[in-house]
């Protein structure tokens, strides 16, 4: 069916990056769930699948360290999807399939407790509380409108992180670009569905909103994301699963702006308060999630925030935060995804912290556990563009 | 992007990621998989015939690559001291001669740079084995029964039964994440304590390499201290607790120190040129290909037989008609034939760690190669051309 | 009593028939049950469908065997179903000389829509001008020999394994002994009759009548992917040639085969042109071939009768048996020899061959093995409490303990040490496990040869993933393990002896 579904040498390097298979002591991990249960699956189709498959958070850590390139998470999303379910929690986890739904409805996920639990909602993971629009920029400086970027909004972002979404816009702006937003009304990449296990939903899910973003598409020279996991599943489930290509390339938010933002912009980070006379304050806490760091890897985020000027930049020792997208949400889940991120314990004592993580859930998730505010790094690079500017005058005489 | 960039994340990478860093180098590490740390535990090795290798100068007709005896001592007090720095708990000094590490199966084996939780001793004594039921790489009894048998040294065991939340999912790694809880580390005690008056005092006990993925050295220390006996981890086989703890300890360190680890798989490396599978491309003044051999994917074997430098896209050989042939020979030459590329680690050529207990000494010499190429070690003097590398082959 | 030599399909198949019908008999055999053809097989049970066309008579029998197993040892029998592709390539005119064949025969066949077969079956050929189905199924070779060898030891019959029979006593002209050399001398076993079920070695034992028989030996290599690619038993439609078909056997799928002739009840060694030209005949079905995982390379020696005098190539010797009866030529009487066939027809000789030695030995009693059910004798199931020794086949401790036999005979029975890994992390446990039962037997030996018998395997495949599976395993088998000679691993003579000092080391 794929490449190299068969090509497991059972060297067990998966299970030693598995986040789960270290803090659930009854998963059976990637090897188990995945290549071993595939090759049991292909010859007798009626093979039971393992009761825990779904505490797999569908990180992909584990198919990224496979040196024969095993689709490990994915034959494993396609073991969820084997699994048979209660309506109960079936009906949820449509829900959360389709975090795009929510996020039309932002008021939605105020649901109160005595709904939630039924259905079978954690509780210890709080509900994202819906955010308002940061006021723009006051004189924002004129876009080009030669170089047109789409600006690709996460159903997250839309309906819980419109901070985040609007600083993007404001500094992409800034750089020079006239951004435009894709898709315009709610849509999901359909990552959610697979790492529920339904693949097909994800799919379906995943071709229509190829379809909302179409018309969007024809002059873009790049979409650019800001949540890794929708990052690298246009990138990577788009093409290679669903056999959709994008005629545009897509790239995130922190990889666009490094190389792309001008350097007037850069030497504007670096007056005003340096970042000596910050050390001390804040420590700038990098988290690259685990979807990224599959796609593009480690220590992108800490150049980032290196080039803008943060103080203090230290990596989180962490593989996965535990918010897996919808995963924490599950009541089920709540255990482990808590012990994944309070791991993050062990580095962020202060709450006056920052961190830096690029994808809203998992933002969310860290600081709920830490009580450090978490953010993508548009968010921290358009903070410190402002109080650094309003320090020193007028945004538009930094140009040029 | 970057001065050096450096393809493979296994031993032989971060290694030249150390030296890199240390210097004060820009360097980035980029892989497309785990390297093979996991696979084994970790214990450099760098066999001597003779039991005294203060001179390893006795040892060159051993390997493939002549050293000067100070640049084997360089090489092997950087790799301790960054193993340190990393909080892997070596010895500071490196050693004088060889030891005897014991294999889950009860053989002794040469080894060379070794974690302290590992067991090691000079010469053959009485030492006692534990087994866990359920853990299948632990042998005990057959374990005993060889190392009796191979050394003439006498020996005990014993088999622990299964903890509560046991399942027979439990791996290695399972059961060092159980041993990292306050409820392993005192199940584990408790059991031992059991046992511990049928032990000799002066005997150590030797465990299978699970006590902890993240605490083995806290749980060994408290089991001594509790037992009033000396405590030791023996290595099993893949997932290797060993060389997880460290790999985990290692990257992070690297991490720390700012080196950048991209995920990718590089397609081509060309004048400087490294492209990736998903398009990235950059441009460094040197490429070091750690990519492993055969197994670590950086040689591909075809249908037909011929090996494929999937870098360059050519062919580097090809198999003979039995396919019998000694998978570590095969390699690329180290200077890879362009200027800016060097081979190490296992993708280099000419050695053979199977056969000549040498998988450590590969892996610092191909590296020290590589990074004299490079000009970082230009201030050291030590690559200058009058002690340099004459590549015997085998 | 009556000796068989051979415990292959048709020697234990004759050993049972005789014993149901209330004979003593005793099975000899060289080595242990499988050694042989049986034991190297492809696993198909035939529908007969391959041979209506070159050889009818074989097809015939293979059919009614076909049927008649499915109903007596369901057990050692997957129901499968079958496929015949034609592709584009091949002669549309042999297409329809098969449905004749099938037809006179009788073997059920029916009409697939070529579109709907590439879509269920993405691996196969585009190329795909028509396809069939037929009742193939799949054989449980292993299975189905221990399942006849524990019927033969209920029925008051005798296994005498590890003896390979020198001479045959006559007095008189008829047979009274047998003599066979085995690990502890010598032994003779008396008997009214013996049945020649050699195998390969039939040519051998014949000799020892003095009444040679013309064999036509020839083998065949076949090559084994990790994964059941196929739910069903792909054949290409064309007149029977090599590299036609794939089996599905349990977890893997395995292409054969070749067919080299030769003189040696033993193969040769696999030669690498011979494995590239069964891949380039596989990928003709199978494209995509090249990117299977690859497991490991074998052969079998098929014993043909060339009873009519030298066919050209042993694809035109006919697939049918031959039961001689050496009185009647050049031998004594009592002596027997079943040669030919299939695995698929061995009941059929089996009961030919008692036909005709009860009927010597003058006892009327008619075959039941066409009516008898054979079962699966129960192995002990997975217990919750422990662990698997090997992850692949998902073999545990006490599976293997429940097995009276050598190791290799455990692994024949639970396939450990077969998938994926090819042993490399099970061996050693399994070698310690039959160590603690049987610590007599020199485990350090037992290991070796377990390991060098699946990297004879491996070599011939060594490609993709397979290359690499087999680095890993030199590494953990030398650098890990120390199984190596050298030095350093500990197993220099002079060390054994090295007297303990007082040095330790401390944390
Ligand atoms: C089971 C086992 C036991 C061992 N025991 C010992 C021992 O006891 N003592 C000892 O000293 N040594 C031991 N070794 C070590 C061994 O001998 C080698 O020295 C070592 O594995 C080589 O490491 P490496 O860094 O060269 O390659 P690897 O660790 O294999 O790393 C290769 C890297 O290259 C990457 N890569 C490959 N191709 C590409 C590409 N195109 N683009 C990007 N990345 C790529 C891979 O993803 C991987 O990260 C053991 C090894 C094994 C497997
Ligand atoms: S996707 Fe993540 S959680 Fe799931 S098995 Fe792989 S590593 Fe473990
Ligand atoms: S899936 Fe990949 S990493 Fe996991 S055991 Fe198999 S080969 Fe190793």
């Amino acid at each position: 069916m794929w490449e190299n579904d068969d090509a497991c040498i059972k060297c067990s390097i998966c299970i030693s990056v598995c986040p789960v298979y270290g803090q659930d002591l009854e998963f059976p991990g990637p090897k188990a769930l995945g290549p071993d249960w595939f090759r049991a699956y292909q010859a007798n189709p009626l093979t039971v699948p393992s009761e825990h498959v779904d505490d797999c958070t569908f990180c992909q850590l584990c198919e990224a360290s496979c040196p024969v390139h095993v689709p490990i998470a994915h034959l494993i999303a396609q073991h969820k999807s084997l699994k048979k379910k209660t309506w109960r929690i079936n009906l949820r986890d449509r829900i959360l399939a389709h975090p795009h739904w929510v996020a039309r409805y932002p008021r939605l996920a105020n649901a109160p407790n005595f709904l939630v639990r039924p259905l079978g909602f954690g509780t210890q993971s709080r509900w994202p509380r819906p955010q308002r629009r940061v006021a723009p920029l006051s004189s924002s400086p004129q876009a080009d409108t030669r170089q047109i970027v789409g600006l690709f909004v996460d159903c997250y972002s839309r309906g819980f992180d419109q901070d985040v979404l609007s600083a993007a816009q404001a500094l992409l702006e800034l750089w020079g670009f006239s951004v435009r937003l894709l898709p315009h009304a709610s849509h999901c990449c359909g990552a959610a569905a697979y790492a529920a296990g339904q693949p097909e939903e994800g799919q379906r899910i995943a071709h229509s909103t190829y379809d909302a973003m179409t018309p969007g598409l024809t002059d873009l020279s790049q979409i650019v994301t800001l949540n890794a996991t929708c990052d690298s599943t246009l990138r990577e489930e788009w093409p290679l699963y669903w056999n959709l290509s994008l005629p545009v390339p897509v790239l995130s938010f922190s990889e666009f702006a490094l190389d792309k933002a001008p350097a007037w912009f850069w030497d504007a980070m670096h007056k005003g308060m340096t970042a000596r006379q910050e050390q001390g304050e804040t420590t700038s806490w990098i988290h690259t999630t685990c979807r990224s760091r599959v796609s593009r890897g480690d220590g992108i985020l800490e150049q980032l925030a290196d080039k803008a000027g943060l103080a203090a930049i230290q990596p989180l020792n962490l593989a996965c935060c535990g918010a897996g997208g919808s995963y924490a949400f599950k009541e089920e889940h709540e255990k482990t995804a808590h012990a994944l991120g309070a791991a993050a314990l062990e580095q962020v004592t202060e709450t006056h912290d920052r961190i830096i993580v690029d994808s809203g859930t998992c933002a969310l998730h860290l600081t709920q556990i830490t009580g450090a505010l978490a953010k993508h790094p548009a968010y921290w690079l358009y903070q410190r563009f402002l109080s650094l500017t309003q320090r020193s005058g007028d945004i538009a005489s930094q140009e040029k | 992007m970057s001065a050096i960039t450096i393809i493979g994340q296994g031993p032989a990478a971060l290694l030249a990621a150390s030296f890199i860093q240390e210097v004060q180098q820009d360097c980035v590490i980029v892989a497309d998989s785990e390297g093979s740390l996991p696979l084994w535990s970790g214990s450099f090795d760098f066999h001597a015939p003779s039991d005294d290798i203060s001179n390893p100068w006795s040892l060159l007709d051993r390997q493939p690559l002549m050293l000067p005896a100070e640049t084997w001592a360089f090489l092997w007090e950087s790799l301790v001291g960054f193993e340190r720095a990393a909080g892997i708990p070596v010895a500071a000094d490196i050693p004088s001669h060889n030891w005897w590490t014991i294999t889950c199966t009860g053989k002794s084996k040469s080894v060379f740079v070794v974690p302290q939780w590992q067991y090691v001793q000079k010469t053959f004594l009485p030492v006692w084995f534990i087994g866990f039921q359920g853990l299948a790489d632990s042998m005990a009894d057959f374990q005993c029964h060889t190392y009796q048998q191979q050394t003439g040294v006498d020996a005990g065991f014993h088999v622990l039964p299964n903890p509560t939340p046991w399942t027979p999912s439990w791996g290695p790694i399972r059961w060092a994440s159980y041993m990292d809880t306050d409820e392993g580390l005192s199940w584990l005690l408790s059991e031992i304590q059991k046992v511990a008056p049928e032990i000799p005092k002066t005997w150590p006990i030797l465990l299978p390499q699970v006590i902890g993925r993240r605490r083995a050295e806290h749980n060994l220390q408290a089991l001594t201290t509790a037992l009033g006996q000396m405590v030791f981890e023996y290595p099993l086989v893949t997932p290797s607790l060993g060389g997880m703890r460290i790999r985990d300890r290692w990257v992070w360190y690297l991490k720390k120190q700012g080196v950048p680890f991209l995920t990718g798989r590089a397609i081509s490396v060309e004048k400087g040129w490294v492209t990736l599978a998903d398009g990235r491309q950059w441009h460094s003044d040197h490429v070091i290909v750690a990519t492993g051999g055969i197994l670590g994917g950086g040689l591909e074997v075809m249908v037909d037989g011929r090996l494929r430098d999937p870098l360059r896209d050519t062919v580097v050989g090809r198999m003979p008609p039995g396919r019998a042939i000694d998978l570590y020979s095969w390699g690329q030459p180290a200077d890879y034939g362009t200027p800016e590329m060097t081979a190490c680690g296992s993708q280099c050529g000419g050695w053979d760690p199977n056969q000549d207990g040498n998988g450590g000494a590969m892996i610092l010499a191909t590296v020290w190669q590589s990074l004299c190429r490079t000009g970082i070690f230009s201030n050291l003097g030590s690559c200058n051309s009058e002690r340099s590398v004459t590549h015997v082959g085998k | 009593m009556v000796v068989v030599i051979g415990a292959g399909a048709t020697g234990l198949g004759v050993a049972r028939d005789l014993a149901l019908r209330g004979v003593k008999v005793t099975v000899v055999d060289q080595w242990e049950p499988g050694f042989g053809t049986s034991g190297r097989f492809h696993g198909l049970l035939h529908s007969g469908a391959r041979y209506v066309v070159t050889d009818p008579t074989a097809a015939e029998d293979c059919y009614r065997e076909n049927t008649l197993l499915r109903a007596v040892a369901p057990d050692a029998i997957e129901q499968t179903g079958g496929i015949f592709v034609r592709s584009e390539d091949d002669d549309p005119g042999f297409e329809q000389a098969w449905l004749k064949g099938c037809d006179r025969a009788g073997i059920p066949v029916t009409a697939l829509d070529p579109r709907a077969v590439r879509q269920r079956y993405p691996d196969l050929t585009t190329r795909v001008a028509s396809a069939y189905w037929v009742p193939d199924g799949v054989l449980e070779g292993f299975h189905l020999l221990q399942m006849l060898a524990k019927d033969v030891l209920a029925h008051d019959g005798t296994l005498l394994s590890k003896h390979r029979v020198t001479a045959i006593q006559t007095v008189n002209g008829r047979v009274t002994s047998v003599s066979a050399q085995g690990p502890n001398g010598e032994v003779e076993v008396g008997c009214d009759a013996v049945v020649n079920a050699a195998g390969p070695w039939a040519g051998a034992v014949a000799d020892l009548f003095e009444d040679p028989i013309p064999m036509h030996l020839s083998y065949g290599l076949m090559i084994l992917f990790a994964h059941r690619k196929f739910p069903v038993v792909v054949n290409r439609l064309k007149s029977p040639g090599d590299g036609d078909i794939f089996v599905p056997h349990q977890h893997v799928t395995i292409l054969g085969t070749t067919d080299v002739a030769q003189d040696s009840p033993i193969a040769p060694d696999i030669q690498a042109s011979e494995v590239l030209r069964l891949m380039d005949l596989g990928r003709e079905l199978v494209p995509g071939l090249d990117s299977w995982r690859v497991l490991r390379a074998f052969t079998g020696v098929r014993p043909l009768y060339d009873g009519q005098g030298h066919a050209a190539t042993s694809r035109e010797v006919s697939r049918d048996f031959k039961v001689i009866d050496h009185q009647r030529r050049k031998g004594p009487a009592g002596s027997f020899s079943v040669v030919g066939g299939k695995w698929t027809t061995f009941r059929l000789m089996a009961e030919r061959t008692a036909d005709i030695v009860t009927q010597y030995l003058g006892i009327s009693a008619p075959c039941v093995t066409a009516q008898v059910p054979l079962t699966l004798h129960p192995v002990t199931s997975f217990s919750a409490s422990e662990p698997y020794l090997c992850e692949c086949e998902k073999v545990s401790a006490s599976q293997l303990t429940a097995i009276d036999g050598s190791l290799s005979e455990w692994r024949t029975a639970t396939w450990f040490a077969m998938g994926p890994c090819q042993g490399t992390f099970c061996a050693h446990r399994v070698t310690a496990l039959h160590h603690a039962l049987f610590p007599s037997e020199d485990s350090g030996a037992a290991l070796q040869d377990l390991r060098a018998e699946r990297t004879k395997g491996m070599l011939p495949v060594l490609w993709g993933a397979n290359a690499r599976e087999y680095a890993l395993q030199q590494a953990v088998r030398f650098q890990t393990l120390a199984e190596g000679d050298p030095q350093w691993a500990g197993n220099s003579p002079g060390l054994k002896n090295s007297s303990p000092s007082s040095e330790g080391v401390t944390l």
